[in-house]
């Protein structure tokens, strides 16, 4: 199987086709289409990734693929003849690999083929086909996606041109569009909001009061985006030290909270308590203590810890999950009028690579064309070329590639202009019956089965004989 | 000479002008992507022109151009121009190019109204300490004019934060920390371009006496007492944050009401 792989790609690799373009397709199912439980049978894991590729290129038909498999998506891209040929091989296949029916990935699955496959994959680099509009992890998948398939070899000409276009889509999205500014989850964004108060986190006090997973949870967001040193704060110590072991930070008791509040830049609180925790006096003493320096204190629990007079405690800074809802729910609202121009982007960018496939179109036709004069160019310096020195042989050959290219400059360019216009397949039928180039490759070939050496001589002797008397 | 002048008293606020229109654009607009090399580049030109007027004024003028009120107007935008393009070098300062461009161009449209050709220099001012004390002087009522900016938007991000008004502003300007150390930086500059002003007009006029002092030195006298106060406070009592900026914007508030009061000292 892997050595029909493997003559399959050479063969499309090695040569552009020769009659038909193929196009491309993709097969997959994603969030919006699927349940997480199918969805993690489709999954194609990193390990099993070589194999499944070198499968795909083994069934009939299809050219190039890449794989992407995401824990929201699984998708094949791929280069087919016939995209609904290479989408029944590829369903098929996949299905049996992962034990999923045909029909089940055909039901909460999706294909797309031509133009509309380039704008699904142009909309997932894109993210706007991403569970959480604007987040750029999709953008490092497909990158990651792509650079497999290329190290495989099973992306090729085709997709090489689709996947570079979708990164280009992707870099123009990140730069000119704000899809992907502003936190859309609430741990991310109690992080910026620590953000516009204090600055860069690196070095900055987090205590985190109560040991619990939403306490967990924000320390994880606050460790990564630099903070320096953790407190926990609990009642009993030791439910709080697996946190502490896994930030490395520091036990204290709840009652400690006091003395220890001025030293903690950020305060998260946590805890499942009934009543206040952290009071208005308390805070005071804090930012009294910290000289100006201001005191970020976020309150997750529910029913809240911190008194909501804290808030008006000079430099000290209280926000609940519900100010942490508000600004998740505004930067969802500006990434979504901002998916617009990302949307604008894609079909611009669509339509570009819309223009260069039809521009394909007309490939075979202007390779049969140059075949077919190169051919009679070829024949006739063979004719002039006998008996003459190598040097004024080398002349000729020069002068004949120079008129060849000369001459072919102009409907060569004409033809892909029209290629370019999607009128490929007329300009094809209209250059076939002008230069007649549908007989030309039978009657090429015929020639070159039939005469062979002897033939060329005896041809190229009577030639020559021709010109000696039109000379003479 | 008098014709390129003429043309560059129109071209200075116009590109002024423009450039704010496009800072205003970069700041207030969800997307930036199209504004902030046009901003940019406008401030580029807008510093050149300003800085040929100033060359081709001294040539025309034969002395530095620091005479006229005007003149010391033009000179003040250019040091505020040449703050805000160095800044944007060094820090994340371009969304903050509107503030400080604004009072910028305001500058050099008044500038324009206080322009006075045939004003000659009185021979007691005809010495090398003028051009220092003044360009001292103009240095350190730009760095405080930084400082207010910047303490100004303190206390609107404050605000803003405090009643969770999570608008535009609000996601434009940097953290209220940063503008809380920016500012004390430019309060701290402006304290000491001030200071060496002092001194130079001291050593200048007031060498033998310090008696006969005007309203006007003694307040300025106040405005340095009151930046030297905010920075004081700040590093030995800890009054960072909205204190500060209060101070600082209290300082400058001072500043602005000195140039109401009389003359300058070297007329007494």
């Amino acid at each position: 199987m892997g050595s029909a792989a493997d003559s399959q790609r050479e063969t499309s690799r090695t040569s552009r086709p020769e009659t038909a373009v193929p196009q491309p397709f993709v097969v997959g199912a994603n969030h919006l289409t699927a349940s997480v439980s199918l969805r993690d049978r489709l999954l194609i894991s990193e390990k099993d990734l070589p194999e499944f590729c070198e499968r795909l290129l083994g069934l009939p038909g299809v050219r190039e693929v890449v794989v992407l498999s995401t824990c929201n998506r699984s998708e094949i891209y791929g280069i087919a003849d016939q995209p609904s040929q290479g989408r029944a091989e590829v369903e098929k296949m996949w299905g049996n690999a992962k034990g999923v029916s045909e029909d089940e990935i055909r039901t909460h699955g999706y294909f797309h083929s031509q133009g509309d496959a380039v704008r699904h994959l142009f909309r997932v680099i894109a993210s706007l086909d991403s569970m959480v509009l604007g987040e750029m992890q999709i953008f490092g998948q497909i990158k990651e996606a792509y650079r497999v398939a290329v190290e495989k070899r099973s992306a090729d000409f085709y997709l090489n041109h689709l996947f570079q276009s979708g990164i280009h889509v992707g870099k123009r999205i990140r730069t000119e569009t704000t899809i992907h500014e502003g936190a859309v989850s609430i741990s991310y964004a109690a992080v910026e909001l620590a953000k516009k108060v204090l600055g860069e986190l690196k070095g900055k006090t987090v205590g985190v009061v109560g040991a619990g997973e939403m306490g967990e949870l924000a320390a994880q967001h606050l460790h990564k985006a630099g903070a320096g040193k953790f407190i926990f704060f609990n009642r009993t110590l030791a439910t709080a030290e697996k946190l502490a072991a896994e930030f490395g930070g520091e036990l204290c008791q709840l009652a400690e909270l006091d003395r220890r509040m001025a030293h903690c830049d950020i305060v998260v609180s946590a805890t499942g308590a009934p009543n206040i925790v952290i009071t208005r006096a308390q805070v005071q003493e804090a930012a009294r203590a910290r000289q100006g320096r201001p005191i970020f204190l976020i309150d997750i629990a529910a029913p809240r810890d911190i008194d909501p007079l804290a808030g008006e405690v000079s430099n000290a800074f209280l926000f609940t999950i519900d100010d942490l809802k508000n600004v998740v729910n505004e930067n969802v609202a500006l990434r979504k009028s901002a998916s617009q121009k990302a949307l604008d982007i894609v079909e611009e960018e669509a339509a570009k690579v819309e223009g260069w496939m039809q521009g394909l179109d007309i490939i075979p036709t202007i390779k049969n064309l140059r075949e077919k004069y190169q051919s009679v160019t070829e024949r006739e310096i063979a004719k002039w070329a006998a008996g003459q020195s190598e040097a004024t042989r080398k002349q000729m050959e020069a002068l004949g590639r120079s008129l060849l290219n000369k001459f072919l400059h102009e409907p060569t360019m004409g033809l892909k202009i029209l290629g370019e216009r999607g009128e490929g397949k007329r300009a094809s039928w209209f250059a076939g019956q002008l230069f007649d180039l549908a007989n030309a490759r039978s009657g090429e070939k015929s020639k070159v089965q039939t005469s062979d050496a002897p033939a060329t001589k005896s041809v190229a002797a009577s030639g020559d004989n021709t010109e000696s008397k039109n000379h003479g | 000479m008098e014709i390129l002048i003429l043309g560059l008293k129109f071209l200075v606020p116009l590109a002024y002008l423009a450039t704010t229109v496009t800072y205003a654009k970069l700041f207030f607009a969800p997307d930036e992507g199209p504004f902030a090399r046009k901003a940019r580049t406008g401030l580029g030109i807008s510093l050149a022109l300003h800085t040929l007027m100033l060359v081709t004024l001294g040539a025309q003028l034969k002395r530095c151009p620091l005479g006229t009120i005007g003149e010391g107007l033009l000179f003040l935008s250019w040091f505020l121009g040449t703050i805000q393009f160095l800044s944007e070098w060094l820090a994340d300062y371009r969304r903050l190019g509107l503030f400080t461009l604004l009072p910028t161009t305001l500058c050099v449209v008044a500038a324009a109204f206080f322009q006075r050709p045939d004003f000659a220099l009185p021979p007691e001012l005809r010495s090398s300490f003028l051009v220092f004390h003044i360009v001292a002087s103009l240095a350190s009522y730009a760095c405080f004019s930084m400082a207010s900016i910047l303490a100004a938007l303190y206390l609107v991000l404050h605000r803003k934060l405090k009643n969770k008004n999570f608008d535009i502003t609000f996601r434009k300007l940097p953290p209220l920390d940063k503008l809380d150390k920016l500012s004390a930086t430019w309060s701290f500059l402006g304290s000491t371009t001030m200071v060496v002003a002092s001194v130079i007009g001291i050593v200048w006029v007031r060498k033998d006496s310090l008696a006969g002092m005007t309203m006007r030195e003694l307040a300025i006298y106040l405005v340095l007492m009151v930046f030297l106060t905010a920075g004081a406070a700040r590093r030995l009592f800890g009054m960072r944050g909205r204190v500060h900026a209060i101070l600082v914007l209290v300082g400058f508030a001072v500043l602005l009401l000195t140039n109401l009061i009389g003359a300058h000292g070297f007329r007494g």
